[in-house]
């Protein structure tokens, strides 16, 4: 690693360190209030070793991370699948856009409760609520990315004897990949906080459903290990997606480099 | 139109059918008259008032914090190597639970609430006013100090009108998310707001109340989004493509 890569290392790491001096100097000061609202790093971080070691943290993080991952899966092969028929079909961009501006703004989580009367208290909602919310970044980014696909590069495809429907997927879809990949991190960051935020509010598991147990049991060091452990975990994945995208991006012309 | 007209009608006809039970998924026409009923209540119109207020302190604080911090970043190399990481490390935090800790700081009123709108609507912000002023020409900022202009003058006569486009785009996006925010720490944390009203009628059982709830807020969204849009466009003809 060259000095500059290091530099931009130690930068990316130093907000934790930051948050970490700073929640200290709070812990400390008693600014915000006693042990029991503001618990110093120790405390939490014991808390955390009793969660780890009973089993549970890594239970409901399994449980937290495999919601994500599957209504961020569902969301992106929706999304690209309807982005790219939007984007480049123009009868279905005119059947769906309006469907699609409606709900696109539309808060998800007012559909919440919605969802759990329909889908039950289980993992169903959850998954619904981060699909909801991870859906329309994916799909919109597809399409503006579809519809501005260079027409050269269709023409080209036709003329060599690309069928319709190939070029959909051998042209557009390759051409529009940066696009997609910009609106599916925004979609794998909707996925968390729709599950951890579906957990919250109504579940019996789950890393959301430990912050709301916490909170209630008034555990609070247990509440700062949950809300500590969704964010590791959001940071890592949106870490691990902007390696993949980095990789997945390495032919094109475009990627800049940053991430 | 055609999409939205099979969804509603298959709303409408699923349930009157038999295909899911009234009693999980009512039929639209229901929906829409429970929630013609709901908003002339006043006490709907109390908690409307209450969630509206919280949006509006949490967003503008965030626009007057964002915007000119992002503005400083776009121009000030040093600034965005500090504060970038903060907002990559900040960004996948679901910012709507941090309610559960303000409340523990700050108690369960209207400071906790407005602090967790500013949290969720701030990194947007400050991340499209960064790339507007970043992208502002160099060739615009040398001539404007060719001819003399002051410091300050710059600031709001060029490098503003410059990222304006940006800032404006980043508002919209921010409006989504703290309407979303709202909504989600009402639903955490009862108490008044609209997401407090709509759950104390999931807990009651009562289906089509939920559903004219979700009905009513989704449009507000919409409506809220749309109304930007057009104002936007109203008072910045120049602005060329989306908002």
């Amino acid at each position: 690693m060259d000095r500059g890569g290091r530099l931009s290392a130690a930068l990316r790491l130093y907000p934790f360190a930051l948050a970490l001096a700073l929640w200290w100097l709070l812990a400390a000061s008693g600014t915000l209030g006693n042990e029991f609202v503001m618990p110093p790093p120790p405390r939490v971080f014991e808390r955390a070793r009793e969660l780890l070691d009973d089993g549970t943290l890594g239970r409901e993080v399994l449980v937290t991370f495999s919601r994500v991952a599957l209504a961020f899966s569902l969301a992106c092969v929706a999304g690209v699948g309807l982005g790219l028929l939007i984007g480049s079909v123009p009868a279905v961009r005119r059947a769906l856009r309006p469907l699609v501006s409606f709900l696109f703004p539309a808060p998800k989580v007012a559909l919440y409760p919605a969802m759990v009367i329909v889908f039950g208290l289980g993992s169903a909602s959850k998954v619904a609520l981060g699909f909801s919310e991870a859906l329309f970044p994916v799909l919109l980014a597809t399409a503006a990315g579809a519809s501005q696909v260079d027409a050269r590069l269709r023409w080209s495809a036709a003329a060599l004897g690309t069928s319709r429907h190939a070029a959909l997927v051998k042209v557009v879809l390759p051409a529009a990949l940066p696009q997609i990949l910009n609106g599916a991190r925004i979609g794998l960051v909707g996925a968390i906080v729709g599950v951890f935020l579906g957990e919250m509010i109504a579940a019996a598991d789950g890393l959301g459903h430990l912050m709301a147990i916490s909170y209630r049991s008034l555990d609070t060091p247990g509440l700062y290990v949950a809300m500590l452990a969704v964010s590791i975990l959001g940071y890592a994945l949106d870490r691990a997606f902007l390696f993949a995208r980095r990789r997945l991006l390495r032919w094109s012309d475009e990627f800049d480099g940053d991430g | 139109m055609i999409a939205v007209l099979v969804v509603l009608a298959l709303w409408e006809l699923a349930p009157r059918l038999g295909w899911v039970r009234s009693e999980s998924v009512p039929a639209f026409s229901d929906v829409v008259r429970e929630a013609a009923a709901i908003v002339t209540r006043p006490e709907f119109l109390d908690q409307l008032g209450a969630s509206a207020g919280r949006w509006a302190a949490g967003l503008g604080l965030a626009v007057v914090i964002g915007v000119p911090l992002g503005l400083a970043m776009g121009r000030s190399r040093a600034l965005h190597a500090l504060v970038d990481p903060l907002l990559v490390a900040g960004y996948p935090v679901p910012k709507a639970a941090l309610i559960l800790v303000f409340v523990l700081w700050w108690g369960a009123g209207d400071a906790s609430r407005i602090a967790v709108v500013v949290t969720g609507a701030l990194i947007p912000l400050v991340i499209s006013s960064y790339h507007g002023a970043a992208a502002v020409r160099p060739a615009l900022l040398w001539s404007a100090r060719g001819l003399g202009t002051g410091r300050w003058r710059l600031w709001r006569r060029v490098v503003l009108p410059a990222a304006l486009p940006q800032i404006l785009s980043g508002v919209r996006i921010a409006i989504a998310i703290s309407i979303f925010t709202v909504l989600a720490s009402e639903l955490l944390i009862r108490g008044s707001g609209i997401g407090a009203y709509m759950f104390t009628a999931l807990d009651n059982g009562q289906t089509l109340t939920v559903f004219a709830m979700s009905v009513i807020v989704a449009t507000l969204g919409f409506a809220l989004d749309v109304l930007y849009a057009a104002a936007v466009r109203r008072a910045v003809p120049w602005i060329e493509g989306d908002v």
